[in-house]
């Protein structure tokens, strides 16, 4: 526990140092947040497309910026080297999975709590009662997206494929997480809260995902990071 | 009493191809074995391998007497390396990293350790900078002092020389044999002959993948070590200087 702390406090304050991973992914997210809502604005009159709308932005930001920061976040520990130097340290490879995968839910919950709000700028339908619901799907999605994300970043960049190889890897592992964020973000914009048995299946889903793959990754990172 | 590290019949290949083979080696507490070898002959491949971040192909390392287990990382704990890379974040400054890596080797007072640590390398002046801002030989003492910073039994130098100025040079010579005289054992792999003889109580000829010679440098003078080395290289078929 005590190095997973280390590890994320180190992650964090490399970040708030440079600035250079919350700056490109930050602008990434919003770009696409602005274009997808600047887009959509004539049929923000329906309300049902405007769900769509919201619920495909939201994800769609969240999709980006999670492909960029993974990929981020493991090339630092890559770069000169310092990868041997945590496992000369004695860092457990699943501790260091953990800590990765928390910093990158770090900084994609900073990302969402600055875009989701300009979402909502170009939609007058939803009210902010739901906001804590779906900051909870968000949380979910978001551990999703890092917890795989970190798996796939770190295998895109050891093959040194970096971002390409990256967003091909990792789609099809995403569908789950994408599936059901998206599922449960439209039945709560819609409904205001999670009511129906499709609704709850969809976040169930999102539960047992984020729960498996994080136990599952954490056992076969030592053979991505170890030579 | 057991070596602290020993390596029996170690060899590696990469996609089928031996790049070391049959190598043993035992490194004691109190003694410096010096690795000479042409470039492409191994000698980081064998570092790797004693420092436990790379399983040999064949053959069997042991630390203090037992089988390094499935999970080397208590045991790594116990080895500082120094290696080409850095091994740093850049964007830290030294006190920075060394309080970071401080934190992972659970140093007991990692501040006065890192200023004692800053101030024997020459690097106290500049604890605040970024990292990115160094020479290579700036960066190589701040190497330097992160490889000693948890006091390690056993100390692996990959080409530590490199980048140092002549200062440097006597500073990194000082302290192997501060730290071989502490009880540490020492593990260093240079080109240059003279260096070797210099620093070490003993070493390998290290070509082709395997070893060709071994001596003892209170047996043999420099120039009889030199000579050695290149009828060495010459017997396995590699270019000499």
């Amino acid at each position: 526990m005590r190095d997973l702390l280390t590890l994320v406090a180190k992650d964090l304050r490399l970040q708030a140092k440079t600035g250079e991973l919350l700056a490109s992914i930050f602008i990434y997210s919003l770009l696409v947040v602005l274009i997808l809502s600047l887009a959509s604005a004539p049929v923000h009159g329906n309300m049902r497309e405007g769900i769509h709308v919201i619920a495909s932005t939201l994800w769609v930001a969240l999709a980006f910026a999670g492909v960029v920061g993974a990929t981020r976040v493991i090339e630092i520990e890559r770069r000169d080297d310092c990868l041997k130097s945590l496992r000369l340290a004695g860092v457990s490879p699943s501790i260091l999975y953990l800590a990765k995968t928390t910093t990158n839910a770090i900084l994609l919950a900073g990302i969402q709590f600055l875009t989701v709000p300009v979402t909502f700028v170009f939609d007058d339908a939803t009210t902010f009662a739901i906001v804590p619901r779906l900051a909870f799907v968000l949380f979910l999605g978001i551990a999703g997206f890092s917890a795989v994300g970190t798996v796939m970043a770190a295998i895109s960049t050891r093959a040194g494929g970096r971002e390409s190889l990256l967003s091909i890897l990792i789609l099809p592992l995403l569908v789950p997480v994408l599936l059901g964020g998206i599922e449960a973000t439209k039945t709560l914009l819609a409904e205001g809260a999670f009511l129906n048995p499709n609704s709850i299946f969809w976040l169930k889903l999102l539960v047992v995902y984020d729960i498996v793959f994080l136990a599952v990754a954490s056992l076969v990172f030592e053979y991505l990071i170890e030579e | 009493m057991a070596p602290l590290l020993l390596a029996e019949g170690v060899g590696k290949d990469f996609d089928e191809r031996p790049v070391l083979d049959g190598v043993d080696l035992a490194l004691e507490s109190g003694r410096t074995v010096a690795v000479l070898g042409p470039n492409g002959s191994g000698k980081t491949t064998l570092a790797h391998i004693l420092a436990l971040l790379l399983r040999p192909t064949r053959g069997h390392v042991s630390f203090e007497g037992r089988a390094v287990p499935r999970d080397p990382s208590v045991v790594r704990r116990r080895i500082g390396f120094v290696s080409h890379q850095p091994g740093l974040y850049l964007d830290f400054s030294p006190l920075e990293n060394l309080a970071f890596f401080g934190r992972l080797y659970r140093v007991a007072d990692v501040a006065s350790r890192s200023k004692e640590l800053l101030e024997r390398f020459g690097l106290w002046r500049f604890r605040e900078e970024p990292v990115r801002i160094f020479s290579r030989g700036m960066t190589q003492r701040l190497i330097l002092a992160r490889a000693l910073l948890h006091d390690p039994a056993l100390l692996l130098f990959d080409e530590p020389f490199t980048g140092l100025d002549t200062p440097g040079e006597r500073l990194l010579l000082e302290t192997l044999d501060l730290e071989r005289r502490a009880g540490k054992a020492i593990f260093l792999i240079t080109h240059d002959v003279r260096i070797a003889h210099a620093a070490a109580t003993e070493g390998i000829v290290l070509a082709a993948s395997r070893v060709r010679r071994r001596f003892k440098t209170d047996e043999i003078g420099v120039d009889t070590l030199e000579a050695m080395y290149r009828d060495a290289l010459q017997e396995a078929g590699c270019a000499t200087a």
